[in-house]
Order: C-alpha cells, then sequence, then structure tokens
C-alpha cells in the first residue's frame, strides 16, 4: 500500500490507492491522471509500455483542469499529465509538487469569428477560455500587450464547451485547446487570428508531474514511469500518424481535423534549459496576472533528475 | 291538490363496472307536490341517493324521464338544491362566503348576494356566525350551514341526502326540528332520503320505500300523523312497525 | 409546532458537532490545508471578502427566484388544467414523466445550444428543476379534491370558470405550497450547475473559481452560504404556507 504523506490517509475523498507489493503478484496498479484534451494523447502509450515493467496502469480522466489537479495532490492518481500553470499554482500553494519531464508544448490558439482580423479588433468582444489554464495565462499577457486587456469580456468555459457559443455568436473568440480549436476552425466557426506561442513562455504547456511526497517515497517507481513517459512522449512525436489516430479514435473527430489538430501539437519530453527558462517565464506571467503570489521553489518544483 | 312538480316516469339507472354492469335503479315512477315533504327511505344500496342526484342534475338517467317544474331535466335546474351528508362546505370560505356560493354561481349580485346571506343565516340561526371558518363550528352547526346555503337561491325544491346521518342523535332530533320549521315558513317541496324509519315518520307527509337489488320503489306511504310528531304519539309506532315490514328489517330506526 | 424555542435549537447540535469534527481534522492535519481549510480561516473570508460574497450571492438569488417564478407561472396553472381535465391529462403525462427523469447537468450542452451562455441557460436550467416538482404537485392538489365540493358546484351551475377560481385554485393551494417547497429547494441545488455556463457572478461561479484559483476557504464559504440560504428559503416558504392556508391549519389542529 503506497502510504501517501506523513499524515493520516483518512481517504473518504480520494479513492483508495490499490497496489500491491510483491506479494507473489507481479502485477502493480496506479493511476495515471490526464485531460480532455489531446495534448496528453502520450498518455494513452503509457500502460502498454509499463505493462512489462510490472505495473498496470490505469488512465483516468479530467475533463477539468483543477480536478486532475486536485486529484493528484490528494493522491487519487499517481501521476498526472498536467497543465503547469495549475501544477505551479498547487505547488505554491502548499502542496508540493514537482516537474518530472516535459510532455507537449503548444497545443492551444485564438479562433474569431469572422470580421475580426487582428487581436486589437477584440476590444469590446467576448472571449471564452478555460479557467486557470495556460491559455488563460497567454491571453492575458497577449491582450495586456495589446492595450486592450480592460476592454474584453473573458467568459470562462471548458475547452469542449467553447465551440457551440463561438458558432451561436454568444462568444466573437475563443483560446482553446486541441483538438476543439481546430474543430472550431475547420468547421467554419471562426478562423485561426493569433498562434499564442510569442509570449515569453513560449509554447511551455503540459508536464508529467507528481507529488514531491510520492517521488520521495518511491523514487523507483517514479524512475520507470519517467522512462516510460519518455519514450511515450517521443513516439508519439516521432510517428504523427498515431496521434492522428488517437485523435480520431478517443475523441472521435474526423480525420481531417485530426490531421490538422496534430500539427499544433509539439510532444516533446525535453526537459533542458529552454524548458526551465519557459517554466521561470510562466512564473512571472502568472504572478503579473495575480494567480499566484510567489513563485515556486525552483530546485524542489523542478525535478528532471529521472529523464 | 297542486300538479306534480317534480316527476319521475320508469327511470332507470346502471353503471358500467370492471366486473360488469350493475343496476341501480329500476322503473322508478313517482310524483312529488310542491310544498310537499316526502322522504325517500331505504337501507343501503337501494339507489335512493343515486335517484336524488339525478332529480338534482348531478347525473343522468340511463332510462327514463325526469321532469322538474314543467321541464325534463338536461343538467341542475335552477328550480333545486342540494344538501349533502358530508356537508361540502369550502373550508377556505368564511360561512358568509359558504353560503352565498350558490348565488354567486348562479350570477346574483353582490349586494344582493348579502342581504341574501344575512337572511338565511338568521333563519338557521347563525347570525354571528359569519365570519368564522367551518372547521371552527360543530358538526349540526355546519349542516346548517349546508342547508341556509341551499335555501339562498330561492330553490322550489330541497334535496337532502341524509344530510344528519352524521350527527350524533342529539342534534339530530334539534336539526330535524329546525327543518321543520324552516319548511312551514319557506313552503318548499322537500325530498329527503334516510335510512331511518323514526326519522322518515317524525319529517314527512309521504314515505316512498325502496329496496335494493336492483333499487325499486316497492311502496308510498302516507303519513297522516298531525305535527308535532314524537315516537310516542299515538299512530307512530304502528307506522313505525309497518315500515319496518315492508323494509324487510327487525331493527326499528338505525 | 408546538416545540417551544429551545427545542427548535437543538436542530443546530448536528451542525455545532460537524463544525468541530472539521476543527479536529485540521488539528490532526489529516489533509493538506491547501485542500481542507481550517473552520477559522473560513470565517475569516467571510470579513475579507464580505463584500463580494453578498454580490455572488444576490446574483444566485436573483437567477433562481426569476427560474422557479417561471416554474411557478408556467407549472401551477398547467398543473390546474391538467389536474381538471382528463384528456389533457392523457396527452400530456408521458412527456412528463419522460422529461422530468433528465438530470439538470446533461442539459448543460443543449441549454448552450439553443440559449448561448450566461444568465439564459441558468436561468432556463433552474427553471427545469423547479417545473417538475410544481407542475406534479399542483396535479396532484386537483385530483384530491373532496368530490363532494365538486357536487356542491356543479348542483349550483358553477361556471368552469368560477370553479377553477374559487374551489380549485384554493383547495389545491396546499399540495402546490408543497410543490413550492420543493422547486425551491431543488432550483437552489441546481444552481451551481446553472453557474457552470459561463456566467459572470453567482455564489456557483465562485466557488468554481475558487476551485481554479486554489482557494479552498471561498469554497467552503460559498458551501456555507448556500447551505444557509437554502434553511432560510424552506423555512419562508413554510411561513407563507401556513399564511395562505391558515384554514388547513385549523383543520389538523382540530384533527387532534
Amino acid at each position: 500500500m503506497i502510504s501517501r504523506r506523513p499524515f493520516l490517509a483518512a481517504a473518504l475523498a480520494a479513492p483508495a490507492l490499490v497496489a500491491r507489493p510483491s506479494l507473489g503478484q507481479t502485477l502493480r496498479k496506479i493511476k495515471l491522471g490526464t485531460a480532455f484534451t489531446t495534448t496528453t494523447n502520450a498518455m494513452f502509450l503509457m500502460p502498454d509500455l509499463l505493462k512489462p515493467e510490472g505495473i498496470d496502469a490505469e488512465i483516468v480522466t479530467f475533463p477539468s483542469l483543477v480536478q486532475r489537479m486536485q486529484a493528484v495532490a490528494t493522491g487519487a492518481v499517481d501521476v498526472g499529465n498536467g497543465g503547469l500553470s495549475a501544477t505551479m499554482q498547487l505547488a505554491t500553494k502548499g502542496f508540493p509538487m514537482a516537474v518530472l519531464a516535459d510532455g507537449c508544448d503548444g497545443g492551444w490558439m485564438l479562433v474569431a469569428r469572422k470580421g475580426i482580423e487582428t487581436v486589437k479588433d477584440l476590444a469590446g468582444k467576448k472571449i471564452g477560455v478555460q479557467n486557470g489554464s495556460i491559455g488563460l495565462v497567454s491571453l492575458n499577457w497577449k491582450l495586456r500587450h495589446e492595450g486592450i486587456a480592460d476592454k474584453v469580456q473573458l467568459l470562462f468555459l471548458d475547452n469542449q464547451d467553447q465551440p457551440t457559443p463561438l458558432a451561436r455568436g454568444d462568444l466573437d473568440a475563443i483560446c482553446c485547446f486541441e483538438p476543439y480549436a481546430t474543430f472550431a476552425e475547420l468547421n467554419g466557426f471562426g478562423h485561426k487570428l493569433w498562434v499564442p506561442y510569442d509570449t515569453p513562455m513560449g509554447k511551455t504547456n503540459l508536464g508529467f508531474v507528481a507529488s514531491v511526497p510520492l517521488i520521495r517515497k518511491d523514487p523507483d517507481l517514479i524512475r520507470t514511469l519517467v522512462k516510460a513517459h519518455v519514450k511515450a512522449t517521443n513516439t508519439m512525436r516521432d510517428n504523427p500518424q498515431i496521434a492522428i489516430d488517437t485523435t480520431v479514435k478517443q475523441f472521435n473527430m474526423s480525420k481531417e481535423i485530426a490531421e490538422a489538430s496534430v500539427k499544433n501539437l509539439f510532444f516533446s519530453a525535453d526537459s533542458g534549459p529552454a524548458f526551465q527558462a519557459g517554466l521561470k517565464a510562466l512564473a512571472k506571467m502568472m504572478i503579473e496576472d495575480k494567480m499566484m503570489d510567489t513563485e515556486p521553489k525552483w530546485d524542489e518544483f523542478i525535478d528532471t533528475r529521472f529523464v | 291538490m297542486s300538479a306534480a312538480f317534480i316527476e319521475c316516469l320508469d327511470v332507470g339507472k346502471v353503471y358500467d363496472g370492471r366486473t360488469g354492469s350493475v343496476e341501480a335503479l329500476r322503473g322508478v315512477s313517482l310524483a312529488c307536490a310542491e310544498g310537499e315533504f316526502v322522504c325517500l327511505l331505504g337501507l343501503s344500496g337501494c339507489g335512493k341517493s343515486t335517484l336524488l342526484q339525478m332529480i338534482g342534475g348531478l347525473e343522468a338517467p340511463s332510462s327514463g324521464q325526469i321532469v322538474v317544474a314543467g321541464r325534463e331535466l338536461s343538467g341542475p335546474s335552477p328550480a333545486t338544491a342540494i344538501v349533502f351528508q358530508d356537508h361540502g362546505l369550502f373550508p377556505w370560505m368564511t360561512v358568509a362566503q359558504n353560503v352565498a356560493f350558490n348565488m354567486k354561481a348562479r350570477g346574483v349580485g353582490a349586494k344582493e348576494r348579502r342581504a341574501r346571506v344575512a337572511e338565511m343565516l338568521a333563519l338557521t340561526g347563525l347570525s354571528g356566525f359569519a365570519t368564522r371558518y367551518p372547521h371552527e363550528l360543530s358538526g349540526g352547526m355546519r349542516q346548517r350551514v349546508g342547508i341556509a346555503r341551499a335555501l339562498t337561491t330561492k330553490p322550489r325544491a330541497l334535496l337532502m341526502d341524509e344530510p344528519f346521518g352524521a350527527l350524533d342523535a342529539q342534534t339530530r332530533a334539534r336539526l330535524q326540528h329546525e327543518l321543520l320549521e324552516i319548511w312551514a315558513a319557506q313552503r318548499t317541496t322537500v325530498l329527503f332520503v334516510t335510512h331511518s324509519i323514526d326519522e322518515a315518520v317524525f319529517l314527512a307527509d309521504r314515505i316512498l320505500v325502496f329496496t335494493p337489488r336492483p333499487g325499486q320503489l316497492a311502496a308510498e306511504v302516507t303519513v297522516d300523523l298531525p305535527r308535532p310528531r314524537t315516537p310516542r304519539s299515538p299512530g307512530f309506532a304502528a307506522l313505525a312497525a309497518r315500515l319496518r315490514g315492508l323494509l324487510g328489517t327487525e331493527e326499528g330506526s338505525e | 409546532m408546538v416545540a417551544s424555542p429551545l427545542g427548535r435549537l437543538a436542530g443546530l447540535l448536528p451542525l455545532i458537532g460537524l463544525i468541530v469534527a472539521w476543527q479536529a481534522a485540521v488539528m490532526a492535519q489529516i489533509y493538506p490545508p491547501v485542500l481542507l481549510p481550517a473552520p477559522h480561516k473560513v470565517a475569516n473570508a467571510f470579513a475579507l471578502y464580505g463584500g463580494d460574497i453578498l454580490h455572488n450571492t444576490l446574483a444566485s438569488l436573483s437567477r433562481v427566484a426569476i427560474g422557479i417564478g417561471l416554474a411557478f407561472v408556467v407549472g401551477v396553472p398547467m398543473g390546474l388544467l391538467i389536474g381538471r381535465f382528463a384528456w389533457l391529462d392523457r396527452l400530456c403525462d408521458w412527456s412528463i414523466q419522460t422529461f422530468r427523469s433528465v438530470p439538470p447537468i446533461s442539459l448543460i450542452p443543449m441549454a448552450m445550444l439553443f440559449f448561448g451562455i450566461g444568465d439564459t441557460p441558468a436561468i432556463v436550467l433552474i427553471f427545469l428543476a423547479g417545473l417538475w416538482p410544481l407542475l406534479l404537485n399542483t396535479i396532484f392538489g386537483v385530483r384530491t379534491i373532496e368530490r363532494t365540493l365538486l357536487k356542491v358546484a356543479a348542483a349550483a351551475g358553477a361556471s368552469e370558470a368560477l370553479i377553477l377560481r374559487d374551489i380549485v385554485w384554493p383547495a389545491a393551494l396546499p399540495s402546490i405550497f408543497t410543490g413550492l417547497r420543493l422547486a425551491v429547494g431543488g432550483g437552489w441545488l441546481t444552481v451551481v450547475t446553472a453557474e457552470m455556463i459561463a456566467v459572470k457572478s453567482g455564489l456557483g461561479y465562485m466557488i468554481l473559481n475558487a476551485q481554479m484559483t486554489f482557494r479552498p476557504e471561498l469554497i467552503f464559504a460559498g458551501i456555507v452560504v448556500i447551505g444557509a440560504i437554502g434553511l432560510l428559503a424552506d423555512f419562508s416558504v413554510q411561513r407563507l404556507r401556513r399564511f395562505a392556508c391558515s384554514w388547513q391549519e385549523g383543520l389538523m389542529v382540530q384533527g387532534r
């Protein structure tokens, strides 16, 4: 039984972690948290990679960004593919989290209705975005940069809920993640207005994260998981067809949309200086946005030794 | 002898139920003169209530005709008014509002309603209770309200369906007296349904005896006894015994 | 209704017990404080953000008021007519039973498609949550009217309009209040779900936002307000019923 942390695990809220150490059983069960966007596609390859290592991985999907992070925090899932903005928030609010590796860069964009040609045209308009997400951070920066931050109405919706209001005209633009962004674009609900990677944090989006206590408790497990993650991510990067197939299969998107969408995904497990610089830039942007009060403890927060 | 005010010509009533049809009444023919006090007497299941409700226009006969004030019935006639056993007072209305209801339904104006309500309350001894609610009244008083309400539309016939059946003996006796007083004053025709022989002999000019399965008019008995009557009046006991025989029961009043 | 005021306060005991257990859990550090705040932190949140909380409370209240108000205006007249006319009941019954079983949260995508985002779909969801109890209880209230009362009306030759106004409506009122109590409860329960559709204010919005920004003391503050208002709303409906149906209360007292 993996004991989560020094204090008692009453575990009423979190489903109990089922892991059976070697009692003659070879399979060890763990739960992997993931989002309902294609940026986490690599996760779907993990179970097969982990089985030979004696780990039975179950994928748990959370459409809500925060629920995912909360699940990792409470131990409902062991590790997650997590939005780095949410991970950072958790870390600075008293729950020690660590980023183990990069996962996927990019994977979102701003799609706007006809008649809006530049970002400045969004003054006085309504933009849909997922609350707390990387998309929001990048959008806020851009709006401030263009001088229209106080002239725009931001409405919070989860990614999968954004295309419909855009089509109806209830929203003028959406800052949306794949595959829903491309879905909206190719269905004619809007056109690509801004590729959001020109902010200080660049394409920083998603990483492979876990709670610090877990890392301390079971570094071997973590090492195995990270290895598998790197392998899965690199496979995704080198074989776009797999990503396309996953998008079609798991998200029920058409082949055309899947192909276009995958072009906006940049799977990478490269956790070197560029990645880390991106994290630091992200932190600064979030503090400017008042989403965070302080920077995380970097030496604890970035733990790429397993890569 | 005045012409028949209420007439039933070979009236029958059949109910279609799940287990087949039930014949509640068969071939009932009767006539009531204006101003008469007629009792419909019988044990349960003999169709007397059904007949009364048909005369009141609440149900249509399956066969035969019912004629009231010279016209065949096609619904409730303004010439009649019904008093029910479970008084049928509206709990959310005051006594005055309850009494006024029938008039309101018939389209009588507010001013006239007020005057008539006061009159009827006085007649039934309820003058001080106009603003009370039914739940504040005793069983006997509630029935008085029901009677007052029925009289407001100046009906030529009062149809009463075992109105005192749910009351205790003393209250019943008092109300019987009061009813006779009202009747003497108003001279409406009264059709009174009961299963009590004593009650029938006490009240009626004429008693129509019904037997059950199917409901039929078995006999007609005229009551010549002078009023006021008591069970100790000469002739009362004999008449009661005769009725008992006609009904086929051992007991007297129930 | 005869309990002494002191007896009534006994209702607070379970809640006090809960707060004690909560404090104990916090002190024993069972859950990370970023997820489970201490009670005094929550109380603090009221002091610090009182204005915001009030603003959001009023926003939610107005949505529920409109939604339930609409449910009343639509559901009660419909219920009176359906209860009164058997043919109408036959026409509507299956539809009612089908639609009332659908939980509001599953209707969010459709609500967004038909009504857009913001206040309108939120109010629609609240409306639906409140409609069914009002409709069904009104129908029940009409169906269970004492038959003699309807006979009295028929014998007096009352018009359908008079019957509906003077008899059916007051007779059904106690049941309508039961429906109202359920509707208010159900509508208030739905407000958090309804406010997931991109609104900019409200207790549900505040709670969801607090989740996003890891401010658990606001989540709890929101929950506390929601609970308190639920209690207050129920209490108010009861009071209103006692006032409007005083004739019925009298009957019940007499029945003892």
